[in-house]
């Protein structure tokens, strides 16, 4: 921590320094900085536009491997971001939205999506003035940001980007063209395997520093260009930005899950694969460059597309390489960050998607259904249910009549160990989520809250009703056993019933279930129906079983509407239908 | 009553936001299509249906459903 303190001012004085004292190195610099700033505005305009795009075809199409590698691939090429599709792949991997296999697929297409960028420098950047259609574009990019229409602001937010992302390559060109009339930083080039390991390691070092890696290829393919590297220094840049870029995304990780923890494992594994067997095979996958060249109608000292041919094979050779043993990396990884702890923790709240609205909206409400699964837990337990006898079962009844065994379950040791600590975790995190996301997500967020408030207000409810189902449950009088009964029998049926709508598809028939259910619990409100008056006039039960159970029916009465909110915030998927209930 | 409030109903009566009332008519117009749907699917559930609690199960739900409709078009 200390080394850090130290090396970031170092660093600072280092970049003025180089700034003020060299006029070529100061556009190279400029152009990098403003290519970066371009792929974070690319980036958020790819989150505006696409509302949700992404993440259905994601969540759709990651059902094999290979399907997921094709997914990773053609999102990556056309979004430019490898670290927005890895936001997203992590968050649907917290929610258990997609498998670890299909994730890992993901990635490994994405590293061939990602050499789009190469393609696109090469083929128009160096060629072209690609910088005087930057302007145009930031300035159109900045009309259509101004539209009230959610789809044009995000499609201006992505021209601003591309546009900035233009006039960095355009800044990185001409720096590079008037430093040669200096320095020449060719006659540093180096043969032979140290210079590749030289090289491989500035790649790697250039990259960890820039935090891009299309950045760093945008840097070697103009320097490339510009004639101040040599073809197979870039080559070997090349591969040290991809070493690079895994060791951004550990860095990354360090505060995400373990599903993220586990993807970035992946990910290095897989790029340190395909960087070992591009170093060892590097002469013999130039001379198949070399090869290859012709057929792509890429002339012979056409470098700059030739090193974007060779970023291409190398990470499809890696492809080919590592994906069949995918299932056994999923093994491995699998067995990394397990925790054994009696204290559950929020499973889906990850720190990396907290700034991407849907993600952060999509990991809230798994973790809110976690709290619920747990509350579900200690209510049967506190009503001497098990959950396995009644869920599913064509006669509650007599289930809730024959479990008349105290199941033995101390609330507060519960509330301390499943309940407390997630609560508490999705509070905190739904409200820093909050600050990048519209008047909707908002809402949305806001009726998280109050679900997970709810649940846990279920839980301090039954352990009110638990200490009289106890002292109830094997009573001699039959008549106070068959009100605590119903109690039981009415939540059970409750939980049930819910149990069965949530995975149902159409909100419309979640909606009209969970109405009735509403309707239905009027019959735990024991006063307003008048059933204790009868029983106590009837003289069925003494005072002290009167007073209980006009208690405990109102607990009952509260868990059960508390439940019926629960579940039409978190599984009435359209908010028109759900506001529908008012 | 705060000053956005107030700018809302001016906003409102003028109907100035016209693309925001669309968008609003629009989507009550699809909730109540939806719905109408449902409620047929459910008739013609309820005649084919052959248990006596399922055929229950179902008119519970047309009720209910009937009643949103009702709602949506006051």
């Amino acid at each position: 921590m200390n080394i850090k303190k130290y090396l970031y001012p170092i660093f600072l004085l280092g970049l003025a320094y180089v700034l003020f004292s060299s006029d070529d190195l100061k556009l190279i610099i400029a152009g990098i900085t403003i290519f970066l700033i371009g792929m974070v505005f690319m980036e958020d305009g790819f989150k505006l536009f696409s509302g949700g795009i992404i993440e259905q075809v994601l969540k759709k199409s990651t059902n094999t491997v290979p399907k997921a590698i094709g997914t990773g691939f053609i999102a990556t090429a056309i979004v430019q971001s490898s670290s927005l599709l890895t936001i997203i792949v992590i968050s649907f991997l917290s929610a258990e939205l997609i498998t670890l296999s299909g994730a890992i697929g993901v990635v490994f297409g994405s590293n061939i999506g990602t050499t789009a960028t190469a393609w696109i420098v090469s083929a128009f950047g160096v060629k072209i003035k690609i910088a005087q259609f930057a302007l145009p574009m930031i300035t159109f990019g900045v009309v259509f940001r101004f539209n009230k229409n959610k789809s044009y602001q995000g499609l201006g937010t992505i021209l601003v980007g591309l546009g900035f992302v233009f006039l960095g390559i355009g800044y990185m060109k001409d720096g590079f063209d008037t430093l040669k009339n200096g320095i020449d930083l060719a006659s540093y080039a180096m043969d032979g395997y140290l210079g590749v390991l030289v090289y491989v390691a500035i790649g790697t070092v250039a990259t960890i520093v820039i935090q891009s890696s299309s950045a760093t290829m945008a840097l070697i393919i103009t320097a490339l260009a510009s004639g101040q590297i040599e073809y197979f220094n870039a080559l070997e840049l090349a591969i040290g930005a991809n070493i690079g870029t895994t060791i951004t995304a550990i860095l990354g990780s360090l505060s995400s899950n373990k599903n993220g923890k586990r993807l970035a494992i992946a990910h290095l594994i897989f790029n340190i694969i395909t960087a070992f067997v591009a170093i060892v095979f590097l002469y013999q996958l130039a001379e198949l460059i070399d090869f290859l060249s012709p057929f792509l109608a890429i002339g012979e000292e056409n470098y700059a597309m030739k090193l974007a041919l060779f970023h291409t094979v190398f990470n499809i050779l890696g492809i080919i390489l590592v994906a069949p043993f995918t299932s056994k990396l999923v093994k491995f990884l699998e067995t990394l960050f397990v925790t054994e702890d009696n204290i559950d923790k929020a499973k889906y709240l990850d720190d990396v998607v907290i700034n991407t609205p849907e993600a952060a909206i999509e990991a809230i409400t798994k973790e809110v259904e976690h709290l619920y699964d747990n509350s579900i837990e200690v209510l049967s337990h506190a009503l001497s249910l098990h959950r396995h006898e009644y869920l599913g079962s064509c006669d509650i009844a007599r289930v809730v009549n024959d479990s008349n065994k105290k199941i033995k379950t101390d609330i507060n040791i519960f509330y301390d160990e499943k309940i407390k600590d997630i609560y508490s975790q999705i509070i905190h995190y739904a409200t820093l989520s909050q600050e990048n996301m519209d008047e909707e997500q908002k809402n949305r967020i806001y009726e998280l809250k109050v679900s997970s408030r709810d649940i846990v207000e279920m839980v301090k409810y039954v352990k009110e009703i638990q200490k009289n189902v106890n002292l109830y449950l094997k009573d001699s009088n039959l008549v106070i056993r068959g009100e605590y009964n119903f109690l039981r029998e009415e939540i059970a049926k409750t939980i049930d019933i819910i149990n069965k709508i949530r995975n149902l598809e159409d909100d419309l028939d979640i909606l009209a279930t969970v109405e009735i259910l509403h309707k239905d619990t009027n019959s735990l409100d024991l006063i307003q129906n008048g059933r204790v008056d009868s029983l106590i006039r009837d003289n069925s039960i003494n005072q002290k079983m009167a007073t209980s159970l006009i208690n405990d029916s109102s607990f009952a009465y509260s868990i059960s509407h508390k439940l019926i909110h629960v579940a039409s915030a978190l599984w009435i998927k359209n908010s028109d239908i759900k506001d529908l209930r008012g | 009553m705060n000053i956005e409030k107030l700018f809302k109903k001016v906003e409102d009566f003028f109907c100035l936001d016209e693309e925001v009332q669309e968008q609003k008519e629009e989507k009550k117009e699809k909730l109540k299509n939806s719905l109408v749907k449902k409620i047929n699917s459910l008739k013609k559930k309820i005649k084919h249906s052959e248990s006596s609690d399922e055929k229950k199960e179902f008119k519970k739900q047309l009720g209910v459903l009937k009643d949103f409709l009702k709602k949506l078009d006051e």
